[in-house]
């Protein structure tokens, strides 16, 4: 049977029979707002947390400040973890502010030969078992063709799983496709992909499981609400 | 075989014996029965569809219902009186005892279990059955409940002792042990079983054998719950007590084990709040089903919906309400009128309340919590998350209950077919619970077409009616449709008095009893409720209440069921007689009430009591099943024996006794109730005055009330 990473995030366990499976590199997709860097916060809070498992986070756009402030908003507490060495956010994006664009697009400060370099130091030293890579978009931006980036990629996710770490890479999509660069899903091993829509005068939010290698999952779309401790997915409602 | 065929065999073999030369000294012709029965049609004409034929062959073709047992008990009561007239009671008595002892085996057997049945039939039979029960019954019941037990034990020790040792069971044993004599007669063998000393609980009574079986039980689930949590201890242990009683589980009811085991987890049925309808329903509404209940805007409906609420919490249900036309503080309003703490309940996780009213006056994104309560917005999505919260939320109960109140406005925003899956989805959601469900609709909301369409999602439908009659407005409850249970669809007419919905037929008794009390206390015995001729009262025995009410044994229960009990009481000039009290209590719970009434009475529950000692608990049910007073209970004290020859004679000594109703209502909510003050002086008042206004109506009038009076209730005599 298939180790799996619950994510403990209310309603999904259910969803993708009882987490990811181990080892395998998971894209979460939507739209700005989506919650996708949330969904991130809560994998990894909640592996520290329920699982004694520790983990990385791995920021290249939002900053340390900014993302602690998001978790404790939800009450996930991420310092106490990072002080038992239980979780460790590295905001990357604060290295790329300091430089200009050319002095960081000269030095690769965000390709995935620069991210791998890191994690393997990083993983022999934390011990962790889950990573979170927030977003695959601005490492992108480095490759010029998709077959390029295709390529990085896939040599970055045979490193990931080498490494034998559970991953999310969170994506940011806009309009009606699944990825931003339409190609990630076909690397990796899952694919959620996180959305809202207008129903009868409001908005709400969705959760939609596309793909998933290894496991038997519901595909249907679900609502989710973002409550005060955070998501909270229905398994049990169905959208359209 | 059912009651009335029971009732029916007994009579036939009655008969058979009573015209059989076996008998010797005594011997009657089939003619003199076919008399009887002529002369009983007249009385009860129901009579019509039971015949003896010239051969003395009987027919019985009467419907299993409470009128034919009434009739049969008629029947048997005037062939024994007629029998007496011609030998004397006590001979008469001797010899059908006799007659039917070698029968009694057969007669007696099928008996069991039914109570209702067994409290129609008269004396000396009673005798026969209580012998032969004791005798017979008991024992090998008590042997058949230990087998039972000993499976449940044997399969629950041994799960336990996968997880500990049984240490912690043996010392609760022991501890048991000092409170039920019966478990120092049981040992944990070396096998992980229990190995019961059968003689010793076959010899036992019913209550000590249920309550030592009960107490070894549920200690032994209390330690299931520490160890594998309540949920799963109680689900394991209901498993394990359906695989062994399948198809035995009468054996529990005889023994009223089902309300104390497991809470209730056994019973597969929940409390719709009105007796009236449960009966209907065949004893409520089944777990897991969800019942559309049509009806018009108004006051019936919300009380309705009022009584399923308050009753489900008092009678520890879990209770899941979708409010869509008021806001949750009006829910928490009405209960606190009703004398319960809908925060406490919150808090506990036995109620909780989805709000889907408020986003109708306030921006609520997705679902909010608002304390307990669960708001919605305005999306059917996220009231089904909404409700799902609820749901998880909730503590678990074995006997959980959703009032659901959406169908109305939704279809008012949303198109019919989303509230039609939305109504599917919730369904699955309820039965997968193992919830029961009512979900209401306004009949006027919808056009006919959509309520036809709509009914189709449920298990069954119950319409409460009202329309304009003559004038009066008429009130009916009607059950229309439901799978898989042989419901009673008469419909139930109803009134509302003190805020409740009192069927008809009780009412009518009420008015009767009142109608009695303005003629002088002379008032016409009917079938269904006795109402006896009242000369004057008696203080002792209402002192010996207004006590019991006074030291709050009677009277702080009565206020905590909101409920309200009538008891009647009558008692003989002389020492030399039965003294006879008849408690009916008017709601719900009225077998916990009525035990606690006996109790009270009887002094058991109260040292300054005891000397009252009672010498025979007798029930009996009088009124029909569909009566909101499902049980009278008569409790008989210090029956000296004694003989009464003739009709005449007994007449006169009945005219002699003293005779009280006392009826005593719930206390208004809020209002300081003093049940002492309440009673007060005010029998005497209205008797008093009841007896000068009959004076007042005879002097001088060719008026007598000779013709009209009543029989004496039913008495025990030894």
């Amino acid at each position: 049977m298939t180790n799996r990473k619950a994510t403990h995030i209310p309603g999904l366990d259910e969803l993708i029979n009882g987490g990811f499976p181990d080892g395998t590199i998971n894209l979460i997709t939507g739209p700005p707002g989506s919650a996708k860097s949330l969904f991130g916060i809560e994998y990894l809070y909640n592996g520290a947390r329920f699982d004694d498992e520790p983990g990385i986070y791995l920021s290249l756009e939002e900053s340390r400040e900014s993302i602690l402030r998001a978790a404790s908003s939800y009450g996930l507490q991420f310092e106490t973890f990072e002080k038992e060495g239980k979780a460790y956010l590295i905001d990357l994006g604060k290295m790329r502010v300091e430089c200009s664009t050319s002095e960081e697009l000269e030095w690769g400060l965000a390709s995935f030969e620069t991210l791998q370099d890191f994690l393997k130091n990083h993983l022999s030293f934390s011990g962790a078992k889950r990573l979170v890579l927030d977003s695959l978009t601005a490492v992108g931006v480095y490759y010029k063709s998709s077959e390029l980036l295709r390529r990085e990629l896939f040599k970055f996710s045979r490193f990931l799983r080498d490494a034998n770490i559970t991953t999310i890479l969170i994506s940011e999509v806009t309009g009606s496709g699944d990825s931003r660069y339409g190609i990630e899903e076909f690397i990796a091993d899952s694919l959620i992909k996180l959305d809202y829509e207008s129903a009868t005068g409001e908005y709400r939010r969705t959760l939609t499981v596309k793909k998933m290698r290894f496991t038997k999952h519901d595909p249907l779309k679900h609502p989710f609400l973002i409550m005060d401790n955070g998501i909270e997915v229905s398994p049990d409602e169905v959208i359209g | 075989m059912n009651e009335v065929e029971i009732y029916g065999n007994l009579i036939k073999e009655f008969i058979q014996k009573m015209t059989s030369p076996e008998i010797g000294q005594f011997r009657l012709e089939i003619s003199t029965f076919r008399i009887i029965l002529e002369r009983a049609r007249v009385q009860k004409p129901v009579l019509i569809k039971f015949s003896i034929t010239e051969n003395g062959k009987v027919v019985n073709d009467l419907d299993n219902d409470e009128e034919s047992l009434i009739a049969l008990e008629t029947l048997l009561k005037r062939s024994v009186d007629f029998i007496s007239s011609l030998i004397g009671e006590e001979l008469a008595r001797d010899i059908i005892i006799k007659s039917l002892r070698s029968s009694s085996k057969t007669l007696i057997e099928p008996m069991r279990g039914k109570e209702q049945l067994i409290s129609y039939i008269p004396e000396p039979f009673d005798q026969i059955i209580e012998e032969t029960m004791k005798k017979q019954g008991t024992r090998n019941d008590h042997e058949d409940i230990l087998g039972l037990f000993e499976d449940v034990f044997q399969a629950y020790l041994k799960d336990l002792a996968n997880h500990t040792d049984l240490s912690a069971f043996k010392l609760k044993l022991s501890i048991l042990r000092e409170k039920h004599e019966l478990l120092k007669h049981v040992v944990v063998t070396k096998n992980k079983t229990l190995d019961f000393d059968r003689d010793m609980w076959a010899s036992a009574s019913d209550d000590d054998v249920k309550e030592a079986l009960v107490a070894a039980f549920n200690s032994m689930v209390g330690l299931s719950t520490f160890l594998v949590g309540k949920e799963e201890a109680i689900k394991k242990a209901t498993r394990v007590f359906q695989y062994y009683f399948e198809g035995k589980s009468q054996l529990l009811e005889r023994y009223d084990m089902k309300d104390v085991l497991l809470e209730g987890a056994l019973h597969q049925k929940i409390s719709s709040g009105l007796p009236v309808l449960d009966n209907k329903l065949g004893g409520g509404i089944p777990k897991g089903s969800s019942i559309l209940f049509l009806s018009p805007s108004g006051i019936e409906r919300d009380i309705f919906i009022s009584g399923l609420l308050t009753g489900g919490l008092e009678n520890g249900y879990s209770v899941l309400n979708v409010l869509s036309k008021e806001p949750p503080r009006s829910i928490r309003m009405l209960l606190r009128s009703q004398g319960l703490d809908a925060e406490k309940s919150e808090e506990e996780g036995h109620l909780r309340i989805v709000d889907w009213f408020s986003w109708r006056g306030e921006r609520i994104i997705g679902v909010e919590k608002d304390g307990y309560a669960l708001k919605s917005s305005k999306i059917l999505s996220n009231l089904g998350i909404a409700i799902n919260k609820g749901l998880r939320e909730l503590s678990f109960s074995t006997n959980k209950l959703a009032l659901v109140h959406i169908i109305g406005p939704a279809m008012n925003i949303f198109e019919f077919s989303q509230v039609y899956n939305f109504i599917q989805r919730l369904r699955a959601k309820f039965k997968e619970e193992e919830m029961a469900s009512i979900f209401f609709l306004e009949s006027e909301t919808l056009s006919k077409e959509s309520v036809s369409r709509i009914t189709e999602v449920f298990d069954g439908v119950i319409e409460m009616s009202k329309t304009m009659d003559s004038g009066k407005i008429r009130r009916e409850l009607s059950i229309l449709t439901m799978s898989s249970v042989d419901f009673d669809a008469n419909p139930i007419p109803f009134v509302i008095r003190d805020n409740a919905l009192v069927p008809i037929v009780d009412v009518e008794a009420d008015e009767r009893i009142k109608l009695n009390k303005t003629m002088g206390q002379k008032g016409t015995k009917t079938d269904k409720h006795e109402i006896e001729e009242v000369e004057e009262a008696d203080e002792g025995d209402v002192e010996l209440l207004s006590e019991a009410i006074k030291k709050g044994h009677l009277g702080q229960y009565m206020d905590k069921q909101k409920e309200s009990v009538e008891i009647e009481m009558e008692k003989p000039k002389d020492d030399g007689e039965d003294m006879e009290v008849w408690v009916a209590p008017r709601r719900k719970h009225d077998q916990k009430l009525m035990k606690k009434v006996q109790k009270v009475i009887s002094g058991s529950s109260d040292d300054t009591m005891s000397e009252k000692v009672f010498k025979k608990v007798v029930r009996r049910r009088r009124l029909p099943p569909d009566a909101i007073t499902p049980k009278k209970t008569r409790i008989v004290k210090k029956a000296i024996p004694k003989k009464i020859k003739t009709e005449e004679e007994e007449e006169k000594v009945r005219r002699k006794k003293t005779r009280k109703v006392i009826k005593i209502e719930k206390p208004k909510p809020k209002s300081k109730w003093d049940p002492i003050e309440e009673i007060g002086d005010k029998p005497e008042e209205i008797l008093m005055e009841a007896i000068a206004t009959i004076d007042d109506l005879l002097e001088g009038s060719e008026i007598s009330l000779n013709g009209s009076v009543p029989e004496p209730p039913p008495r025990r005599k030894k």
